[in-house]
């Protein structure tokens, strides 16, 4: 059986939480071994989808007052604050389809999550209406007021969302639960405020993480950040994520 | 551009496609994105391509695509310079879907190393390869 690594990490700025996840993929790509680390945000930071134009934060003049960080995924902004966030890297060598296998691991991940809700009474759909495209009039800056293929709602609001990188090694997948919702976003309720939940997300986190381990035909195996994997994550963290080449690259 | 029959074109393992001319006694290839490929990224929303001048190697990466918020390497099937680059497409990845084989080439590699060459597929092959991952 398959090991899944499973890191329950701290929280930290936005440069270290992208370089952390950035030097997973690398090392699961190489070693070809998942990882599935859930993690937190200090201080609130807005991240921005990887083509985006750091200009655009100035349309949500809100959020645009935070710390923020270009993400190497695709997507729209999102504002890490209150929520439960994951990062899943899954090797991709000798896969006879990795764009497919993209595909399922995007949408397996939700419904495990929407199964873990479901069982706590939440009330999670995905959703199966149209995208919204880039091409659209208002094509929304916030990543959780677009709509994609099996994005997780609670009525009209989307609470869960999810974005990758892939190569020929390895898919990184990562997202956000929104728990709560933030002072730099307060149009986005989380799942407690919808319903009126008490506590916070890291035990729903740890519980998520199984049913997806079984999911995925793994054996969930707690873990740390390797020695390795620090030093390329300080190493992406100095030279990628906090440089401002990187984040003002458009 | 004419649109390529794609019975005529080299492929690598990664969908990408290669057309093959002379000029000034170089070789130099088209290179764009098979419609299997498009078809599996779905609704395609950005695009990232190289400047003219660039140095590409065969296997490696020399763009990028974000596709339904995943964001998706281009990998070069050839080694050598980019000599042209399809500089609208980014702005109307509409034609990547209409015509993938033609309007939708992505640039073109004067060929510097021409055992890269060795490792592409003919159209048949390409295919069989397409039915093991559809």
């Amino acid at each position: 059986m398959t090991l899944l690594r499973l890191v329950l990490d701290g929280s930290a700025d936005g440069a270290w939480n992208m370089a952390v996840d950035e030097a997973l993929w690398h090392v699961a790509g190489e070693e070809r071994v998942p990882v599935l680390r859930l993690y937190g945000w200090m201080p609130a930071t807005v991240s921005l989808g990887y083509f985006q134009a750091a200009s655009t934060r100035e349309t949500h003049p809100r959020s645009s007052e935070a710390p923020w960080v270009r993400r190497a995924t695709g997507g729209g902004a999102i504002v890490h604050d209150c929520e439960l966030t994951y990062c899943l890297v899954w090797p991709l060598q000798g896969a006879a389809a990795p764009a497919t296998v993209a595909g399922k691991m995007y949408r397996l991940v939700h419904q495990v999550f929407q199964e873990v809700l479901t069982r706590r009474g939440c009330r999670l759909t995905l959703w199966d209406g149209p995208k919204t495209r880039s091409r659209d009039r208002g094509f929304p800056y916030l990543c959780f007021q677009r709509r994609s293929p099996g994005d997780g709602l609670i009525g009209p609001h989307k609470v869960l969302g999810s974005a990758q990188r892939r190569n020929r090694y390895a898919l990184w997948q990562h997202g956000s639960l929104l728990w709560r919702a933030s002072d730099y976003a307060p149009e986005l309720p989380g799942v407690a405020d919808l319903e009126g939940w008490s506590g916070n997300s890291r035990e729903m986190g740890s519980s998520w993480g199984g049913h997806l381990a079984q999911a995925l035909g793994c054996r969930l195996v707690p873990s740390k950040l390797g020695e390795w994997e620090l030093r390329i994550a300080d190493k992406l963290r100095r030279e990628k994520y906090g440089s401002i080449r990187w984040n003002l690259r458009r | 551009m004419a649109t390529f029959d794609p019975e005529t074109l080299l492929y690598d393992e990664t969908h990408e496609w290669v057309h093959l001319e002379e000029e000034g006694g170089a070789k130099v290839a088209t290179v764009g994105i098979t419609d299997f490929a498009v078809e599996q990224l779905t609704d395609l929303t950005f695009m990232e391509l190289p400047s003219v001048g660039a140095e590409v190697r065969a296997g490696e990466e020399f763009g990028e695509v974000e596709s339904v918020k995943a964001v998706s390497p281009l990998y070069s099937p050839v080694t050598g310079e980019v000599v042209a680059v399809n500089e609208g497409l980014p702005d109307r990845l509409e034609v990547l879907s209409q015509d993938p084989f033609g309007e939708g080439w992505l640039i073109k590699v004067r060929i510097t190393d021409e055992s890269s060459l060795a490792n592409l597929m003919d159209y048949a092959a390409y295919r069989k390869q397409c039915e093991g991952e559809a």
